[in-house]
């Protein structure tokens, strides 16, 4: 599957006219549809929630200078629509694609893993989630992270060294090395 | 398995097909795009009398902000009466260090956090400050982040003000804890508008979760509350800025020396 970081902004700097944009969102569907999922734990939430982030990025337009920002840009969108959507009540309803208890046939460690990893993982604040799904599961660079994230790098880093803590209490934490584990 | 494959497989199994997914969102943009258009065309008519809606509109909004004044004020002069918290502090006055031409930043007082970040840290509590770090520049200034850490015993609002010593001006702060009246605006980097304050504001009585407790990111400290300020410095700045905190019996100032990517000149 490809990552978000495979996928090559255009390097001009110039203003984004309409009869491109749509071409250059397309390849940004997906990794905000995997963004979203991973953030909403359901698919057609985040579908929902990736439509919503095109209609919010068409009208917008005018506001995107740089094309190069164009996917930190899209997915920070996407991911102010996965937390409205999160304080929607029926979201939370449906979100519940993290079973408390795992079905009978997830009988393979891997699967317990998995599912033990996605719950914690969605009890993660918003912030919290919202990095740890930009930086470890869409492979972004940290500064991407902290530009989708609105926040500095240094908070970023910060925020992912909190978040792998509650995740993995026994990950060694790199501290001082500038970049969190992998 | 490192925690990023254990993460990718974790949400790949989850993840459904996504085969047509971008052809069909970007073609339902497109077509919700081109019915609003003929919808703005069907609505021409109608725009005089719209216009005339809005128009009264802004009266009664105009009227109603006169109205809300006056509640306003009231309000104000209620919280700032002697005694009422926030607004007592904000009343205190400023006793910053004054610089002479040529003196060197007055950094300190320092503390000895033992065992909280490296340990270097500055104030004589029951609010301390760690260094600041600098690392996003914007036409208007440079943005940092500035740890503060306070005892955990310490109960009511705590109000921060700081200042560039060498220029005079206020530091302003910016995102959670930026309180008190606009005194600015600017854009992020993603071309967004950030409201700027003169004051911070810590309400220890509810101690922020994402940052605590502090020994996930200070080193095992059960005694202190982490904080994380954004703060902003003016084009020209010196990166010598002194605080002011005050807080319910209490009044601290110690002055620290920002450092990171550096200062935007003027």
């Amino acid at each position: 599957m490809q990552r978000v970081a495979d996928v090559k902004p255009s390097s001009a700097s110039q203003p984004v006219s309409e009869s491109t944009f749509a071409d250059l969102l397309k390849p940004l569907i997906e990794p905000g549809f995997r963004l979203a999922l991973a953030m909403l734990h359901d698919a057609q939430a985040a579908e929902d929630a990736v439509q919503e982030a095109s209609f919010t990025a068409w009208r917008k337009l005018g506001r995107m200078h740089d094309q190069g920002r164009l996917r930190p840009w899209f997915l920070g969108v996407v991911a102010n629509k996965c937390r409205n959507a999160r304080r929607k009540k029926w979201v939370v309803e449906v979100s519940v694609g993290v079973p408390e208890e795992l079905p009978a046939v997830s009988s393979e460690d891997r699967t317990l893993r998995s599912a033990d990893l996605r719950r914690a993982i969605s009890h993660l604040g918003h912030d919290d989630r919202l990095v740890v799904v930009l930086y470890f599961y869409l492979d972004m660079p940290v500064d991407e992270v902290a530009t989708v994230a609105g926040t500095s790098v240094g908070a970023t880093r910060a925020r992912l060294y909190r978040a792998i803590k509650k995740l993995r209490p026994d990950v060694a934490m790199r501290r001082h090395s500038g970049e969190p584990a992998h | 398995m490192s925690l990023r494959t254990d993460i990718q497989m974790a949400f790949d199994e989850l993840t459904p097909s996504t085969h047509g997914m971008a052809e069909r969102i970007v073609g339902s943009m497109l077509a919700n795009r081109s019915r609003s258009r003929a919808m703005f065309a069907w609505s021409n008519p109608l725009r005089g009398a719209t216009s005339m809606l809005a128009l009264i509109l802004v009266l009664v909004v105009a009227v109603g902000v006169l109205a809300g004044g006056r509640l306003y004020r009231d309000w104000s002069a209620f919280n700032n009466q002697p005694g009422n918290g926030l607004a007592a502090l904000e009343a205190r006055p400023m006793h910053l260090p004054v610089l002479v031409p040529g003196q060197d930043c007055p950094i300190g007082p320092k503390a000895d956090l033992q065992g909280a970040g490296n340990g270097e840290g500055f104030g004589d509590g029951p609010v301390f400050g760690m260094p600041i770090g600098l690392d996003t520049k914007s036409t208007w200034g440079t943005y940092g982040y500035q740890w503060l850490l306070t005892r955990r015993d310490l109960a009511g609002p705590v109000l921060v003000r700081a200042k560039d010593l060498v220029t005079g001006k206020a530091v302003v702060f910016v995102g959670t804890y930026a309180a008190g009246p606009v005194t600015g605006k600017d854009s992020d980097r993603n071309g967004f508008a950030v409201k700027q304050h003169h004051e911070a504001l810590l309400d220890t009585n509810h101690p922020p979760e994402d940052t605590n407790p502090p020994e996930v990111y200070f080193g095992g400290s059960d005694r202190l509350v982490a904080w994380q300020i954004t703060l902003g410095l003016q084009r020209g700045a010196s990166g010598c800025v002194a605080y002011q905190i005050d807080g319910p019996g209490f009044s601290e100032v110690f002055v620290v020396q920002a450092v990171g990517t550096g200062l935007t000149p003027n």
